[in-house]
This record gives structure tokens, sequence and C-alpha cells, in this order.
């Protein structure tokens, strides 16, 4: 077999193995066709079985003394575990993990799996890491480095080997995981990395977001049949997956119906779970977990001794960071780009595999995800043009980076009663002004007599051909109204004048594929001299417009010639990209 | 031995007893024909090359959508929260003191449509009482016995599912001594 070197995220709940794959980092599903193992290994005293993973956890509760979680929290310390009849010591608990994932990834692969890299938190001493290190040597690996896990995530996107870039950049890490949250500061300078600061809160995580929402549903079951039902233990087991059903489906819609059957019963009669969730309500259950995690952000920075408008870069980790109203905390903090297009649950593993493949030397490739390259929203009123008395606060929907296709939603209200229509306007920027961003289109909806203050939902699906489907919805009312929206084609109006043709050709804001990426690429070279490089950009140009707008085939096989000639000719005369 | 490597890319036949000797000399090729046909030849074959790639790229592309659409979960997901609501439903009916075998019978008669709908999707929901615990399919919440060493699954209290084999999700279950059983298998069968 041939033999390959992985990146581990060994994490305290869940732990990932990934690798590259034609340059790119991808998660090894191996457990029930899952990537994210769980943390956990339970022992079997009858015949000597170890198990691991989801079987191991499934075991817990059944097995309490024989089953060892959370083991991460301990390394580094000599007190050994009582497991059973027998002791271990944490980084011996570690390596039965490591090995697990190393032959599971092994058996799925056809290729062994000897060399590693494997994460650990920002804030782990030198004992600890040391006791990494041994629990990758006991279980039989060569661990070529260790890598702190802000660093890994911030690799993920952006890692030197991939871009040919050397840049020097301070990046701000928000790590929020079931139980755990993180954030660190990290400074990337090429290869050479610092953690500035790391700090976090060891009992806060998306559990918790959790809880509030099965307290909720618990306080309704109270009204509904008036008692109180906490003491009802299946009732809590069900609750929870509810709670964490609807934590999901509110982080993409802004209302949820939540329609459960006989959750209890009462009196010999089956008790309904039957309640709307609106994500406002939500957001003021949680505001003070969303705070603890901003006043941590603010602790870090002081920590690292920089200031807000330093950081360059934000990295989202963790899947409780795809809850709306943590993206918005950070967005009104910062005024830079938040990195989250990549699994926010893998992303540790695969900067791993990418730490992994420079290391080996292997070729990087850019990862190509589709996201959206601008922030999309509408035009509100909560905000006044002080120039022209007009409505010009821009709402986002969907935010800069998020992968594609997705669809998301947001809920408006009427401003008077029996309100005859809205303008619905769709914007994409970054700018909280409608005016500074562009308008992509615009159409009116009528609205049936309805009181002041009515909500209507504003739905914005996005495919990967760039088109969004933009439905308008009076909420209970049964009026909808569904306009295909293409942005590449926005409709210019008012002070949005598309380009003229004599004008310096822009670019897109990402590359179509590997030819695209490789002329921007060559774009960012200060050898090339300057017409060459203009050409080369307007070629480019040429090429990405003709791909995306789906010209004849002969049309854009003529010019990716042309382009790829030129490429050939400039690289001829620089030498190869490094 | 140029004449060969000629005729290979010019596609000719060599054995053709036709062409007489001077038409060969006429054709025989010049150094500069030869590196400018290689060079076609190679530029050709980049271009193939090139275009397989984009084809390679724009399929992965399409695959991790399809994984990540896969992972997200589809249209199975909401028969499988059907039968769910269904299996509560039918624990709630059968909670209460007086069900009458009518009553029974309809539900049960429900249940067979509906796993023979889960089935046609490769779908399986683990709900059964009574048998031994499963570290694959259940997942301990309760135990009466921790630590016993053959303990059976006296209550489900959310059932699990496989699909394609695999499991989806574990059924959530409180366990007890295997003794239990045969309690269970009277209380199911009044």
């Amino acid at each position: 077999m041939k033999d390959i070197c992985c990146g581990i995220d060994l994490g305290t709940t869940n732990s990932v193995i990934a690798r590259l794959q034609g340059g790119i980092p991808q998660p090894i599903d191996i457990e029930e066709g899952q990537a994210i193992v769980p943390s956990v290994v339970s022992f079997d005293p009858e015949d000597g079985r170890v198990y691991f993973g989801a079987q191991a956890l499934n075991r817990f509760v059944a097995f309490p003394a024989h089953t060892v979680k959370s083991v991460k929290r301990l390394m580094g310390k000599e007190t050994p575990l009582q497991v059973g009849d027998a002791t271990y010591l944490p980084e011996e608990i570690s390596a039965m993990l490591l090995k697990h994932l190393a032959s599971e990834a092994s058996r799925v692969l056809g290729q062994t799996v000897h060399k590693v890299v494997i994460t650990v938190p920002a804030y782990f001493d030198d004992g600890q890491r040391r006791a990494t290190i041994r629990a990758g040597e006991l279980a039989g690996l060569e661990v070529m480095r260790i890598i702190n896990e802000p660093t890994a995530a911030a690799f993920v996107y952006d890692s030197p080997a991939a871009t040919g870039e050397v840049k020097e950049e301070i990046i701000l890490v928000y790590d929020l995981g079931g139980g755990t949250f993180d954030v660190s500061v990290v400074q990337l300078r090429g290869d050479i990395k610092e953690v500035l600061a790391s700090c976090g809160d060891t009992a806060l995580g998306g559990d918790d977001f959790d809880e509030r929402l099965k307290d909720h549903f618990l306080r309704h079951l109270h009204e509904k049949c008036g008692i109180d039902l906490s003491y009802d233990f299946p009732l809590q087991v069900r609750l929870k997956d509810i709670a964490e059903r609807t934590k999901i489906a509110l982080s993409t819609q802004p209302f949820v119906a939540v329609n459960e059957v006989a959750v209890a019963v009462v009196n010999n009669e089956p008790v309904n779970l039957l309640l709307e969730v609106g994500r406002n309500e939500f957001e003021e259950m949680t505001a003070d977990l969303v705070d603890k995690t901003s006043r941590k952000v603010l602790e870090a920075l002081d920590e690292a001794k920089v200031d807000v408008e330093d950081i360059d870069r934000i990295v989202l980790v963790g899947g409780s960071t795809r809850i709306p109203v943590v993206q918005d905390m950070l967005a009104d903090l910062f005024d830079q780009p938040m990195e989250h297009s990549v699994d926010p649950d893998l992303c540790v593993a695969l900067g791993a595999a990418v730490q992994a493949g420079i290391i080996t030397g292997e070729a990087l490739r850019h990862i190509l995800i589709d996201v959206s390259a601008h922030s999309l929203g509408t035009r509100t009123i909560d905000e006044i043009d002080p120039e022209t008395g007009e409505a010009d606060y821009f709402s986002t929907i969907i935010r800069r980076n998020t992968r594609i296709p997705v669809t998301r939603s947001e809920v408006y209200y009427t401003m008077v009663p029996d309100q005859k229509l809205v303008d619905v306007e769709v914007f994409q920027g970054e700018s909280p002004s409608c005016r500074d961003n562009t308008l992509v289109d615009s159409f009116r909806f009528e609205l049936k007599p309805a009181p002041m203050h009515s909500p209507i939902t504003l739905e914005f699906s996005y495919d990967l051909q760039g088109i969004v489907q933009v439905t308008v919805n009076q909420k209970g009312y049964a009026n909808t109204k569904t306009v295909a929206v293409d942005l590449k084609k926005p409709k210019t109006a008012g002070k949005q004048v598309k380009g003229k043709e004599n004008e310096e050709p822009v670019l897109g804001d990402k590359p179509i594929n590997y030819i695209s990426q490789k002329a921007r690429q060559l774009l960012q070279e200060t050898r090339i001299p300057q017409d060459s490089l203009a050409e080369l950009k307007t070629l480019t140009c040429q090429y990405e417009a003709a791909l995306l707008d789906n010209e004849d085939e002969e049309r854009v096989d003529e010019l990716e010639d042309r382009l790829v000639e030129l490429m050939d000719t400039l690289e001829e005369d620089r030498g190869p990209l490094g | 031995m140029l004449q060969t490597f000629w005729h290979r890319f010019a596609n000719c036949n060599p054995f053709n007893k036709n062409r007489s000797a001077q038409q060969e000399e006429v054709q025989s090729p010049t150094l500069e024909t030869i590196q400018a046909s290689l060079h076609e030849e190679f530029r050709g074959m980049r271009k193939i090359l090139r275009k397989q790639s984009l084809v390679i790229e724009a399929l992965r592309t399409k695959l991790d959508t399809f994984s990540h659409t896969s992972r997200s979960g589809g249209s199975n997901e909401e028969l499988m929260q059907l039968a769910s609501a269904f299996f509560h439903l039918g624990q709630s009916l059968g909670d209460q003191a007086i069900i009458s075998p009518q009553r029974r019978e309809a539900v049960s008669l429900f249940w067979l449509q509906l796993e023979q709908l889960l089935d046609q999707e490769n779908i399986e929901i683990i709900r059964e009482q009574g048998v031994l615990f499963d570290s694959r399919l259940h997942r301990a919440v309760l135990a009466h016995e921790p630590g016993a060493h053959k303990s059976v699954v006296v209550e489900v209290l959310e059932p699990g599912f496989i699909e394609h084999g695999k499991v989806r999700k574990a059924a959530k279950v409180i366990l007890g001594p295997e003794k239990d059983e045969q309690k269970i298998l009277e209380e199911n069968s009044l």
C-alpha cells in the first residue's frame, strides 16, 4: 500500500482525519460514512473489545466506568485514569483514538497512513504538546508536526504554498463548537505563524443554545397543560433533539413551525408541541451567550495588543458559527471579511492536511469553493440617506463568502395599515448604505390588506449559476411572488452605471477554473512588463466573461487558446511560478 | 528512421507501393517541418490534456456540491421525520390504559405501510424493544443497571434509522437488565 500523510484534528468532543487529494484537502469518511468521529473510547471488560467513536459514545451511559470521554482536557497530566480494573495515562487513551483514526483511514483509502500532522489548541503548553506527540508515537505514527488549531483553520483558506504569495496578516479565529469556545489572534507571515493571544470558555458552546430552546419548549408545555414536565426524563431527551433541529432551521429561515406529535402523555392524552419560534425570539433567549463570546473576542484583542482595525480576516470554526446572530455580532465588531465557506466542523482537520502537504512537498491547489462574492440583501427604511431623504439601509440576507448553493430568508414588516405594495430591491455589496452598493434588480409586490407591522418574508435562493430566486411572501395571506435575478446581468439604475467598453477591464471576484486562476496568479507577478500584464488582464476578463455568459464553444476555445499561449510565453520569459 | 517517424504523425502509409521514389523524395521532411509538426502535435496534446483537466475540475465541483447536498440531507430526511412522528403517536396511544384491538390493528397496518415505504428508499427504522443492546444501533440515555454485561432495550425514546446500510441516527434507548426482557414481551402482548 502507498504511504500518505494525513492531518488530524484531535478534538475534545470530536475528531476528524483528512488528507490532500489532488492538492485539495478532503475529510475521510471513516465511520458509517461520517468524517466526524466522537473522541470517545469504551472498553468491554468481558471480551476485551475496544469501541471508538459513535459506538463508544452510545455505550457511555451503559458502561460509564469503562468509557472515556473528553480525554483531551487531561492531556499532559501524569495522573492515570481508572477505567474498570485497568489504568491508563491520558496520552495512552489519545493514542488509541489516533490509531483508530489512522487505521480506519488506511482501510478506507487502501493506503497506509503512517505520517500525520496533529492539531492542538493554541493554549496547550509544552507538556501538553509533548504528550500529544507521545500519543502519536504510541499509536505507531510518525508525528511530522504539531500545529495550533487556529493556525490550521487559517491555512485552509489561504496557505502560502497554494497561493504563491507571502503576505503578512493578522487573523482572528473564532471557534464556537458544541461544548467549548475559543478565540485566537494569529499572525501569519508566509509560512511562519504565531499565536498572539488565545482565550475562551470551556463550558460554552452550541449545546447551551439548544438548552435555551429546550427551556422555552418546557415553559410552553407548562402553560399549555398546567403541569411542570421538567421531571419527565423521556421528554427531556426528545426536547433536546427538537431544540437542536429548530436551532439549525433558524439559521436559514426567520421562523420555524415546531409541530411535534405526542411529546408527552398527560392524563392518558397525548400532548403535542405546536408553536412557532422566530429567529428574533431565539436571539433574545441567547443574547447573553453571544455577548459572552464577544467579550472574549475583545479580551483576546487586548491580550494580543492589537486593535479591531488590525485584524485582516476572521475565520469561523465550529458548527455553532452557522448561527446568524454570531456572524452579525462579528460583522458589527469588525469591518473585515469573514471566512466561513469551508465546513466549520471540518476546517481544522483540512488545514492540518494542508500543513501535511506542505511538509511532504505535495502540490497544493487553492480551494475553489463556490461562494457568494458579495453580500446580498435588500433596501429597508431603517436608515435614511441624509442627502436624498430616501430609505437607505442595506439589510443583508446572504453574507459575502457564503458557500453556494444556499437559501436564506429574513423577515420585514409593513410600515402602514393596509399597505398596498412593497418595492423589493435586491442589492449586492458590503456597505451598510444601499447608495454605495449595486442594485441588481427590483420589482413590486402587491400586498393584501393587513394591519401595520405585518410580517413579510424575503427569501434568497442562490444557485451555482449565479441566479438568485427571490421569493417574497406575505405571511398568513397566501400571497407569494418569486422572481429570478441573474447576478451576472445586474439591472443598472441611477448612479450604478455599468462600465463602458473602453474602460479598463475589471476582473470578477473569483477565478472560474484553474486556467483563470493561473492567469490571476501571473497578474500578481511584478517581473512581467506592464503592457504584457494589461494584455493578460484583458484576455483573462474576456475568457472569464465568455465562460460566465455561456458564449459558444468556439469563442471560448479561441480565447482559451490565446490565454494559454500568452501565459506560456510570459512564463518562459520569467520562469515558472514558485 | 526519420521517414517512419514522420509517417506516424502524417498518418501516411509507408507500405504504399504506388508511390514513386521521386514522390517520396519530394515529400521527404526537413528537420524544420518535423519540428513544426512535433510542435503542432504537442500543442494538440496539451490542449486535449487541458480540456480533460477542465472536465475533471467541473465534475469534481459537481461531486462536491452533490456530496454537500447529501450531507445536508434530502427528501429522505423528511420521510424519517414522518416515521419518527408516527412512532411517537403510536407510543402515546400504547401508553393509554385501554386501547381497542381495532385501534391496535390500525396502528400495525399503518406501520406495515410505512415500513414498506421506508424499505423502498432503503431505510430501516430502529424501534424494537426487548432486543439486546447493540452499541451500533442504540444510544443508551438511561441504564437501570449501568455496567450490566447484557442489557436489553426496555424503552425506545427516539427511533433510529439505517440508510443504505449505514446508521444515520442511533435510537435513543433506556436499558434494563436482561431479566426484564420477559416482562417487556408480556407487556407488549397485552
